[in-house]
């Protein structure tokens, strides 16, 4: 609904500000936006038919009132620009325009925090980060770019959890670590760190650096046989193809079929 | 109290029910199902109906689990076990910020509260989940049952000490009770692993159990905190993520709020202030902790500890999930480094709970991994924060050389007997 705007006005728009952030629709959507323009359709209706048909939806959408309660209460709202009650509008008109969902799919949907607020206000409880949960996993199971360049920095975190369970970890803080601006302070922690990793005083954890606890390796087992029989491996596979490998990899050192 | 009339009938309602009744009566109007609290009471009904078909086991807590009942959201009454406990670790706390469980520990072994800290676990996997959509129903249902039924095995209740854990097995216990589709598939793949369907008949978070147990740590206090102004910050995925089931008391916050955590710090004769950005989330974000740094630490930074300091003055800021630990503490940094001025350590309730009872600032609480600084308050709590610091220096450097064992929080013994395996369950 958003792209029926009268030709006219979406001219008049890019005279006035032809790089803004005021044409084609919402702000913050203008890259999407352009870019749904060039996906392909079969892919496209696939997409929303398979969102469409999850069963989950009719119990995160019921009917939007546009109120912007979840907005209001949006933590990406403030500091990105994303707006859940748009996610929730869109989907209310998937069924008729197809390429709003793809529009949400490609990098919008990336900046939710899914901490839920929106939920949690919405008068006609919706629950516009579910939406987004469905939405992420529909990326990821289709290896969209977007999702693939969201994701690719997440690459060693993923990894970390599919083959142990656990995800952060002591040997993750190290002076080429994603957590550089905590400052001085852990840095300084960097340097002791396997000696007070060893006098943590609980048995499963001390000494433990390369996951959160001391793991079975038949838990690791059961939950490799979990991840490839849900499908996960082969869905990280599609948009990062080296973590689905490795994954792989690993799933074979387990003996798991 | 105020009369409102719903359909031929007048009911009454009190004014923090409003909430609520707002919801149920546009739920009605709407034939809404998900989220509602009839919908979750329907739930739990049906999963009664499911355990007399004998197509799922519930795990009961027991009377020799013994339970403390509590109030939620929904007005139901929830048990919440207090002993003999199976510790679901959380993937994000043990590695860098190990203070929060082995505080937890400390407690417990205080108490006398026998607990199961187990090797056959694996995290939620729900971050990545909701980072990431490197998951499914299918999977996270799965995991997540696989859990409890080691748990169930261990005959141990699950005692979940991550808000996203504890938030995403309320949602996929809902999925897995009320779609036949998803329980089957799930029950197909738990066969492979040798497991069955088990599903815990109360879920229950760890700042849940120090609630009901908050008195018998007041209790044992050793330093007075009466001049300690404490603000709390309540996780989102505790109460925002299917909200009915989590804990709220009529005297703590006029029951309005959740009240676990808020009601330890009161337990222990604290200052709870308050602070209009009380609703806010901490800016965590799954993937924006990880990957998006700036954005997750603008929001935890402007919209939290600043607003905090500069409305109540607090000394310590408590929480009571690992995200929210993580992202607040770790936030300060980089604001603090380019002049802004406001900060304040951040904590557990757990390992606020313990140094009031005693514990070690840094042998047991682990303080040390925090990058918030905590001195002002371990000054203001009356702990000799250098000598204790000098203690545990020594401590590392002479279990380093091998001159002492490290001194490990052990368990008092356990009552109950472990369960037989999966095999025989399913027989």
């Amino acid at each position: 609904m958003y792209q029926r705007k009268s030709v006219k006005i979406v001219r008049r728009l890019r005279r006035l500000n032809g790089n803004g952030w005021a044409y084609h629709g919402l702000p913050g959507l203008q890259w999407e936006i352009e870019n749904s323009s060039s996906y392909d359709r079969k892919l496209m209706s696939e997409l929303t038919r398979e969102l469409l048909e999850d069963f989950r939806i009719h119990e995160f959408y019921h009917a939007c009132i546009n109120c912007g309660n979840c907005t209001s209460r949006c933590p990406a709202f403030r500091f990105a620009d994303f707006s859940p009650r748009v996610v929730v509008q869109k989907v209310m008109h998937a069924k008729s325009e197809p390429d709003l969902i793809v529009q949400m799919l490609d990098q919008y949907i990336w900046a939710c925090f899914q901490c839920y607020s929106c939920w949690d206000v919405c008068p006609a409880h919706n629950n516009p980060g579910g939406l987004i949960a469905m939405m992420k996993e529909l990326a990821v199971k289709h290896g969209l770019q977007s999702a693939s360049k969201a994701l690719e920095p997440y690459s060693r975190v993923l990894f970390k959890l599919m083959t142990t369970g656990t995800q952060i970890t002591p040997d993750m803080h190290s002076s080429i670590a994603p957590f550089r601006d905590w400052g001085p302070h852990k840095a300084e922690l960097v340097k002791h760190l396997r000696e007070e990793r060893a006098a943590v005083p609980v048995e499963n954890l001390a000494k433990v650096m390369d996951r959160g606890w001391n793991v079975d390796a038949e838990t690791i087992r059961e939950l490799l046989i979990i991840e490839k029989e849900a499908g996960v491996i082969d869905a990280v596979k599609s948009v990062l193809k080296d973590v689905g490998e490795m994954v792989d990899e690993t799933r074979a050192e387990y003996g798991v079929e | 109290m105020e009369r409102v009339e719903l359909g031929k009938e007048e009911v009454e309602v009190k004014p923090d029910q409003w909430k609520l009744f707002e919801r149920a009566v546009f739920a009605a109007k709407a034939k809404l199902t998900y989220g509602t609290v009839e919908e979750y009471l329907k739930m739990l009904e049906r999963m009664k109906e499911l355990e007399r078909n004998g197509e799922i086991t519930v795990f009961h807590v027991e009377e020799e689990f013994e339970p403390v009942t509590v109030k939620t959201l929904s007005g139901r009454r929830k048990r919440i076990p207090t002993v003999e406990l199976w510790q679901h670790k959380s993937c994000g706390q043990c590695g860098h910020i190990p203070g929060y469980v082995t505080s937890l520990y400390w407690i417990m072994s205080q108490l006398g509260v026998p607990y199961v800290d187990d090797t056959n676990q694996t995290s939620c996997t729900a971050w990545n989940y909701y980072g990431s959509g490197t998951s499914n129903p299918v999977a996270l249902t799965a995991v997540f049952l696989r859990n409890m039924h080691v748990a169930w095995e261990r005959n141990a209740y699950p005692l979940i000490h991550c808000g996203t854990s504890y938030g995403d097995y309320k949602e996929v216990r809902f999925m897995a009770v009320m779609s036949r589709e998803l329980r089957e598939r799930v029950r197909q793949i738990l066969k492979k692993i040798d497991r069955d369907i088990v599903i815990p008949e109360e879920l229950v978070h760890y700042s849940e159990w120090l609630h009901v147990v908050r008195h018998r740590i007041a209790e044992r206090k050793k330093y007075d905190v009466s001049n300690v102004s404490v603000a709390v910050h309540a996780a989102c995925h505790t109460y925002k993520l299917m909200p009915e089931d989590y804990t709220y008391e009529d005297d703590v916050l006029d029951g309005v709020r959740p009240a676990p955590t808020t009601s330890v710090a009161l337990a222990l004769g604290a200052r709870v202030v308050d602070y209009r950005n009380w609703y806010d989330c901490c800016g965590f974000g799954f993937r924006h902790i990880l990957t998006e740094r700036e954005i997750s630490r603008s929001f935890a930074y402007f919209r939290k500890v600043q607003p905090i300091v500069r409305e109540t003055g607090a000394d310590v800021l408590l929480t009571h999930d690992t995200g929210c630990v993580t992202t607040l503490d770790k936030s300060q940094v980089v604001p603090l480094a380019h002049g802004y001025k406001e900060t304040v350590p951040v904590m557990s309730d757990s390992q606020f709970a313990a140094l009031a009872m005693g514990a070690h600032p840094f042998t047991v609480c682990q303080l040390h991994w925090h990058v918030s600084d905590w001195k002002e308050l371990m000054t203001k709590m009356g702990i000799d924060w250098e000598r204790r610091l000098e203690e545990h220096k020594r401590y590392v450097e002479e279990v380093k050389k091998r001159v002492r064992e490290p001194e490990f929080i052990r368990s008092p013994g356990r009552r109950l007997r472990p369960r037989k395996d999966s095999r025989e369950l399913s027989s």
